[in-house]
């Protein structure tokens, strides 16, 4: 008997007149990560759940886990379908009660009615169906209050299911449902955590990166395709723009003071980010900054860098501590690739002694040694892009 | 793009004859273990090959089990003569300049209550005075030292070692990683693994063979445990069946690595290591071990990164590396900081690995991109 997935949506049953547009944005979601998989799949909305069937050749197990990545999604669940009529029920969870509570030793039964005209009320449900698992499944007690498995029955317009307890979803808002943004990648912890956070709210995520050939290299940049397809994994498709600071770093090296290296590039980095961002179609960024973490994102360091700019700067790990931002690492999946150890273009030309109270005035000083806007031109000169998706058979 | 590859000590541009041997025998099925005809001489082929690879460690075939590499060679022999003399004590005496399938096996075996001692290494050259003292003061059943350095090409004279050894009367058994030093020492020594060690570990392809490959030397009379079960091949210490492509590949590999091998690339190393003291003056460092093997040598050029150094030679096509490949992806090289170098020079250490099938005209280009590399420098970093 095949498999059927049943997704609960979250936020968006709370949206008012302009609910439809969520949930079709979220239905292509679905169709799109499923597209790939082998077989074909029905899959249909009604009562702010979302029904997949699929056909022979279809992996539902597959399909389940991908689901686990749609925005929008709470709860994934695993199950089956029958006709809506009380025997078939019953008989279903009879067939399958051992494998519903998947070797537990407590479980209770719950159910949902949104046909209001299907004859038995919730509890009489319960009840009859409490008994199938009882007898099916020797040993197995009712624990109302912390079971360790739940076998639940729904009974829907059109049909009945029962599925064991659901797995959580990504949870947020459809990917696209929240306009474009543009993450200022590097190869560390935080950046990814970051885009994953505003990705999770709907938006549509591009990805820039600064090299800085040759003190940074091919596998730091491997690395950091890496990470853009953890988050394409989400999202579906990531941009991943590529800008070379070499020339800026070297003029800032030669000509202005140690101490202020890190912020002046990282006012290069804003004016390129932004420049990155029009042509992209982005209407804000994202960085991955958290107050106090370095001497580059102290209040004062902010301040700095966040005068230049002209479009929203989302900073989601703003108010996170380290060991925060390396758990929401770990739950996406980041972390083990932030970890590997290679240079990026920031830990280059670190100065030893920052400046951690630097003020606008003076780093403008600085820059005016400079030639901002030719630096700025001939680094947007070397822009270049790749598209990382998150489906693996796509990338290559 | 061509490249220019002087990585040659993390894996050697294979042998042309080696790898037409390889593709020969890939097309033999036969496993060697069938007794119809067809197995039987795939099993002569694995024998011919060992005896070929045997004469060139200078032992008998039968001392000779076949591996998949160096790291396997060396897990088998640490871990088999560490548990085979564990009545001889619990002490495993290494250096920190060993190789991470020695020292992590070591280690490992702390957890079945063996004790790590690691002696120091100055300049890749184990200290035989605290050797002596170990030896004297602690039950080792197992010496475990390298023949020649992976980082710096020093070696180490096992005879001394050995010598060391008898003098304490110590009933330790000693294991060399012979990774490195296999055909390429003067003829005089080459013979050395095999006279003082009870086991030595090679590989086939820092010698001109492909991957997958190495062998064990194990004395005579010397039964060493397996790490698997499963299978009788290699005498019980190596179960599966064999690799009979990559043996014959490497016999023929250790059959065209001679005497007029070793002295092309002591030759080639003379002249990059000239060109670059005549070229880049005080801007290198190079270390020369008073007794190495001429075909790796490691570097430093001053103020420059050895990753970035390794970034522009990659954009040139030039291949290095920045350590042993098998802990690049470590963030700081605890073997070559064992050596006492300094950490200035650690951060720009290269490693240049040459190759009898390396040209005059590749190392031009090899010095002339470590020169270019120069405009690189960071001051004070």
């Amino acid at each position: 008997m095949q498999y059927v997935i049943v997704l609960k949506y979250g936020e968006i049953v709370l949206k008012g007149l302009n609910r439809s547009r969520f949930e079709q944005m979220l239905l292509k979601r679905v169709r799109l990560s499923l597209k790939r998989l082998p077989g074909s799949y029905d899959i249909r909305s009604a009562q702010s759940t979302i029904v997949i069937h699929g056909d022979e050749n279809a992996d539902m197990l597959l399909a389940a886990e991908r689901m686990k990545k749609v925005f929008g999604i709470v709860s994934v669940c695993v199950g089956y379908e029958c006709e809506k009529d009380m025997d078939s029920i019953r008989a279903l969870v009879r067939e399958k009660a051992r494998e519903l509570v998947a070797g537990a030793k407590t479980f209770k039964c719950v159910a949902k009615r949104s046909d209001k005209d299907f004859p038995y009320i919730s509890p009489q449900i319960c009840e009859l169906c409490g008994a199938e698992v009882l007898s099916a499944v020797r040993g197995i007690k009712v624990d109302v209050e912390s079971p360790e498995a739940v076998v639940t029955v729904e009974i829907r317009d059109r049909a009945a299911f029962i599925h064991g307890r659901g797995a959580k979803g990504a949870g947020g808002m459809p990917t696209g449902t929240n306009g474009r943004a543009l993450l200022l990648l590097s190869g560390g912890i935080d950046s990814p955590v970051a885009g994953h956070m505003v990705a999770k709210r709907g938006v549509y995520i591009s990805a820039l990166y600064f090299e800085s050939p040759p003190y940074t290299g091919e596998a730091a940049k491997e690395k950091v395709a890496s990470l853009a397809k953890v988050i394409a994994s989400y999202t579906g498709t990531v941009t991943l723009y590529t800008v070379s600071v070499t020339e800026i770093q070297s003029e800032i090296a030669e000509k202005c003071e140690e101490r202020m290296f890190t912020l002046i590039l990282r006012r290069f980095m804003m004016r390129l980010a932004q420049e990155t961002a029009r042509r992209a179609e982005c209407t804000a960024l994202i960085t991955g900054e958290s107050l106090g973490q370095v001497a580059s994102q102290t209040m004062e360091a902010i301040v700095c860098t966040d005068a230049l700019a002209q479009m929203p700067v989302f900073r989601p790990c703003i108010g996170l501590d380290k060991e925060e931002i390396i758990q929401i690492a770990r739950r996406i999946g980041t972390f083990d690739i932030s970890s590997l150890p290679y240079e990026d273009c920031c830990t280059v030309f670190t100065p030893r002694h920052p400046k951690l109270d630097p003020t606008v005035e003076e780093l403008e000083a600085e820059e005016a040694k400079l030639d901002i806007r030719g630096l700025t031109e001939r680094a947007m000169q070397t822009l270049s892009f790749i598209r990382v998706h998150g489906d693996e058979r796509l990338n290559g | 793009m061509n490249t220019i590859y002087f990585d040659n000590s993390a894996s050697a541009i294979p042998c042309a004859q080696a790898l037409g041997v390889f593709a020969e025998t890939a097309k033999i099925y036969a496993n060697p273990s069938s007794l119809h005809s067809a197995g039987l001489h795939t099993r002569r082929l694995i024998e011919d090959a060992r005896a070929k690879v045997a004469a060139g460690f200078r032992c008998q075939s039968g001392e000779l089990v076949f591996t998949s590499g160096g790291t396997e060679s060396n897990n088998t022999a640490v871990r088999g003569l560490a548990h085979k003399n564990r009545r001889a004590g619990n002490v495993v005496v290494t250096t920190r300049a060993e190789h991470p399938s020695v020292v992590s096996t070591a280690l490992a075996l702390e957890r079945e209550g063996y004790e790590t001692v690691f002696i120091a290494s100055p300049g890749g050259v184990p200290d035989l005075n605290e050797l002596e003292s170990v030896l004297k003061s602690k039950k080792v059943c197992l010496v475990t030292l390298m023949q020649a350095n992976n980082q710096n090409g020093a070696v180490t004279d096992l005879k001394e070692v050995r010598g060391v050894m008898d003098s304490t009367g110590t009933g330790a058994l000693l294991h060399s990683d012979c990774v490195q030093s296999f055909l390429k020492l003067p003829e005089e020594s080459a013979s050395d693994a095999v006279r003082f060690c009870d086991s030595a570990s090679v590989s086939a392809h820092k010698i001109g063979g492909v991957k997958g490959t190495g062998a064990l030397f194990v004395r005579k009379g010397i039964a060493i445990p397996a790490l698997m079960t499963g299978g009788e091949q290699e005498n019980g210490v190596r179960p599966g069946t064999e690799n009979v492509a990559g043996i014959c590949a490497m016999a023929e590999a250790v059959a065209h690595y001679g005497a007029a091998e070793r002295a092309k690339v002591a030759k080639l190393r003379e002249y990059v290591i000239d060109s670059l003291r005549e070229q880049l003056g005080e801007n290198v460092v190079i270390t020369e071990p008073p007794r190495h093997i001429d075909s790796l040598f490691n570097m430093a050029l001053v103020n420059v990164k050895s990753e970035v150094a390794l970034n522009y030679l990659n954009s040139v096509g030039v291949c290095v590396s920045s350590s042993s490949a098998c802990s690049s992806k470590a963030k700081t090289n605890a073997a070559l900081a064992s050596m006492g170098y300094g950490a200035e020079y650690e951060r720009s250490a290269l490693r240049i690995g040459i190759s009898p099938y390396n040209t005059k005209e590749e190392c031009d280009l090899l010095v002339a991109a470590l020169k270019g590399a120069l405009a690189f420098r960071i001051k004070g970093k």
